[in-house]
């Protein structure tokens, strides 16, 4: 499912965590949902997919190694070919500003976690669709 | 008493002289006579009361005095025989009691001023050269020039004038060297002044008409050698060879006019000689002119020397000022004084003596300690001229005045500097506690919640049957634990406040806020679960309540926290009111129910952390809710009271102060109020 050019039909996600459980749980809601999710356990597989692959919308964790949410979504943006993905971040931290910073960085919109996999799923169809 | 009496007995001596003189020849002569040795008994009587340092230097004059009296015992006995030799052997005794007196004079110089100067010699030099022309003019000259004059009658008429300019110099010197302002040495210079003017006066008598008035000059000579007596009964008799005050090293100007006019005597007597038609011995004015000029010469070139030695000193201090305060730490201030010690004192053994690293050496000329608190770090010690040591002292004190206030400010500065290290030091670990805990706070959130984000997000997957049906207590049972889960979260998010408030990190995001907008939106919210127990919940909101300056995300929260209590703790069909109204500077809002209260004794634990009320039945909430509100009230300059009787309900109050509430820029914050 995560060959490049295969099921193109099928919208590509790209779904960053370094928790494997996470990763998985937003893998299994939007492939259920009708996506393809390609999965990244830190910032930099993260950054090199999106390079290669070119989804069309990324949830991208903030607290990441190697490179965190929030310097991934500048360095995405900063890019020709990912400038216009959509990206979720999905925080873990408590105060307002993260998500000041995360939009500052240029993410779309975001998550506190813990989210509902539901409401992710509601967002990234919001997101899609509208385009 | 003694000395009164003897001023009394003076005057009247004086007086019965002048009463007696004319025409009493024996009387007069027994008169003078008896006045000189009451004179020289007075000198004799003073020597032995007061016991000057220098005894003989009083004995000398009354030795000269002796000789007058010898003279003019002689002189008696031609005057009552009639006769009026000259010169006759009374004269040599005259002349030989010049020589006693200013050998008196001398020795009372040397012992005034133990340090040797330049100043009074040359002036006095200056005033007897000059002297001794007018006396080679009127005196010497026409004696020289007189071949009616036999050689011996030539040398006593020149030998009486020379010698008076010899005690003048003398007496010049003694009165230039150091203060004479004590009655005794007044009273003798007085003395001696008139014995010198006497004589003047004699010398021209010889010459001319004075004839009738020479029993006034001879009272004018005795009066001179009583007043000499009377310095010498005087108590204050000992100054005349006791150590005097150092003169200012300036030199007074009235002292320069003198010696200027004393130097154009020569030209005047040219001038009256001239007038006079007498000879004007040119020859012998060129001489003292020359030697007059030497002397100015050697005075100039002295205060010049003097004039630079003190500049190069001040320049030197000022050097050494400047060195002081660029040198830092113990031991380059010693070494910048030392070689400035070493290099002032010019001349001579000065040094400056660590008491650290050797002990001081004794029998030094000058020994000046470097004071500072609490010890002597260093002692300046110089071996030098009795002549230096009045200038090389002052020196030595400024050098250790200005080592011991700079060593005084490098131990300061050294104390400050270590104190701002230490502040310094401190300052940087408690950022680095402070970074820790921001970060173990932000750590626990995160590892918390990583999870709690599974778990919840898998039971809701199981629950929305992603993972296959879920029937009956299957489903309730999941229910719980997600309900658990929620409530865990919301712990995590209450406990992470609470410490983002511990660690003074709560931040406030203020803006203009409508705060009864504000509590409508947190009622609104609240209407589902007030619905669902069938609670009455009533909102009111004072319209004219101007807009305050709160973090607004806090204040919906403080409004939820108080409401979600009020529902929770209110039975069924009970009424939760809230109010906004405006009380003076404050705003206040109200939140009313009729729960089940509070007991009395437990109201001032009720914002403590994780406590509960004993009435309290339901037992869901973290237990941090009313801290976090009261945390909240109180970050924005406010204050949370309660009211509640049991059984009938629980009435919240917060105050928010309206006029703190604007915001304040930092330059408004220090302009005066």
């Amino acid at each position: 499912m995560t060959e490049p050019g295969a099921e193109r039909d099928r919208p590509v996600v790209l779904a960053a965590d370094d928790d494997e459980d996470i990763l998985e749980l937003v893998a299994f809601r939007l492939e259920r949902s009708g996506y393809t999710v390609l999965q990244a356990r830190d910032g930099e597989e993260a950054l090199e997919l999106a390079r290669a692959e070119k989804p069309d919308l990324a949830v991208l964790d903030v607290m990441m190694p190697k490179l965190d949410g929030f310097e991934l979504t500048r360095r995405l943006r900063a890019e020709e070919a990912t400038s216009k993905m959509p990206i979720i971040l999905l925080t873990a931290r408590a105060q307002d500003t993260d998500v000041d910073r995360g939009f500052e960085s240029g993410a779309d919109d975001y998550l506190r976690k813990p989210f509902s996999p539901q409401e992710l799923s509601t967002r990234v169809q919001a997101i899609l669709g509208r385009r | 008493m003694l000395w009164r009496s003897a001023l009394v007995a003076s005057f009247l001596v004086c007086a019965a002289y002048l009463v007696v003189a004319p025409d009493h020849v024996v009387g007069r002569n027994v008169l003078y006579n008896t006045a000189e040795l009451g004179a020289i008994v007075a000198i004799v009587v003073g020597v032995r009361r007061y016991r000057p340092s220098a005894p003989h230097a009083w004995l000398f004059v009354a030795g000269g005095i002796f000789m007058f009296w010898i003279g003019d015992s002689l002189w008696a006995v031609y005057e009552i025989a009639g006769r009026n030799p000259y010169p006759s052997p009374a004269d040599f005794f005259y002349l030989a009691g010049y020589p006693l007196i200013a050998a008196g004079l001398v020795v009372a110089t040397r012992r005034r001023m133990p340090i040797l100067e330049t100043q009074a010699p040359i002036d006095a030099a200056i005033v007897a050269v000059s002297a001794l022309l007018a006396v080679w003019f009127y005196v010497i000259a026409p004696t020289l020039a007189d071949s009616t004059l036999s050689l011996t009658e030539k040398v006593v008429t020149i030998a009486y004038p020379v010698l008076d300019v010899i005690v003048l110099a003398v007496a010049l010197r003694f009165v230039m060297g150091r203060s004479w302002n004590v009655t005794a040495l007044r009273l003798l210079v007085l003395g001696l002044g008139l014995t010198l003017f006497g004589d003047l006066l004699y010398s021209l008598d010889v010459e001319s008409r004075l004839t009738n008035q020479i029993y006034i000059v001879d009272t004018m000579l005795l009066a001179g050698v009583l007043l000499i007596g009377l310095a010498a009964l005087h108590p204050s008799m000992t100054a005349f060879t006791a150590e005097g005050a150092e003169p200012e090293e300036r030199t007074p100007v009235r002292r320069l006019i003198l010696i200027a006019s004393v130097c154009l005597l020569p030209p005047v007597l040219v001038v009256v000689q001239a007038l006079r038609d007498k000879p004007l011995y040119l020859v012998t004015t060129l001489i003292a002119m020359v030697i007059l000029a030497g002397l100015v010469v050697a005075r100039l070139t002295f205060m010049t020397t003097r004039a630079t030695l003190a500049a190069d000193r001040d320049a030197a201090l000022s050097r050494y000022s400047a060195e002081l305060l660029r040198a830092n730490g113990r031991d380059e201030l010693l070494a910048v004084a030392s070689r400035a010690t070493t290099e002032l004192a010019g001349e001579g053994q000065v040094r400056l003596v660590r008491t650290d690293s050797e002990s001081v050496p004794k029998d030094q000329a000058i020994t000046v300690p470097v004071e500072v608190l609490g010890g002597e770090p260093a002692v300046l010690v110089a071996d030098v001229k009795p002549a230096d040591v009045r200038r090389v002292r002052d020196s030595l004190t400024t050098i250790a005045a200005g080592l011991g206030l700079a060593l005084e400010r490098d131990h300061l500065v050294d104390n400050l500097r270590r104190a701002a290290d230490a502040l310094t030091e401190q300052n940087k670990r408690l950022r680095e506690l402070d970074r820790m805990k921001d970060q173990f706070v932000s750590s626990v959130s995160h590892e918390l919640r990583t999870p709690l984000t599974s778990m919840v997000g898998y039971l809701e997957l199981v629950l929305d049957g992603e993972a296959g049906a879920v029937h009956g207590d299957q489903r309730r049972f999941l229910e719980v634990v997600s309900r658990n889960c929620d409530r865990l979260n919301r712990l995590v998010d209450d406990i992470l406040f609470v410490a983002r408030v511990d660690a003074g990190r709560l931040s406030l995001e203020r803006e203009s806020v409508d705060l009864g907008r504000l509590a409508a939106e947190s009622v609104e919210t609240a209407r589902g679960a007030a619905a669902g127990k069938s609670i009455d919940l009533r909102f009111s909101a004072d319209e004219s309540l101007p807009p305050v300056w709160v973090d607004p995300t806090r204040m919906t929260q403080l409004f939820d926290n108080l409401l979600s209590n009020a529902i929770k703790f209110t039975p069924e069909a009970g009424t939760v009111s809230v109010t906004i109204a405006r009380e003076g500077d404050t705003a206040r809002l109200e939140v009313r129910d009729t729960g089940v209260g509070i007991p009395e004794g437990e109201i001032g634990s009720l914002f403590d952390r994780f406590f509960r009320a004993s009435t309290s039945v339901v037992a869901a909430g973290t237990g941090l809710g009313l801290s976090i509100v009261k945390s909240i009230a109180e970050a924005h300059g406010g204050t949370i009271s309660v009211e509640s009787e049991e059984g009938v309900g629980t009435t919240f109050f917060v105050d928010l102060p309206l006029v703190a509430n604007v915001p304040l820029e930092p330059a408004a914050e220090e302009a005066p109020a």
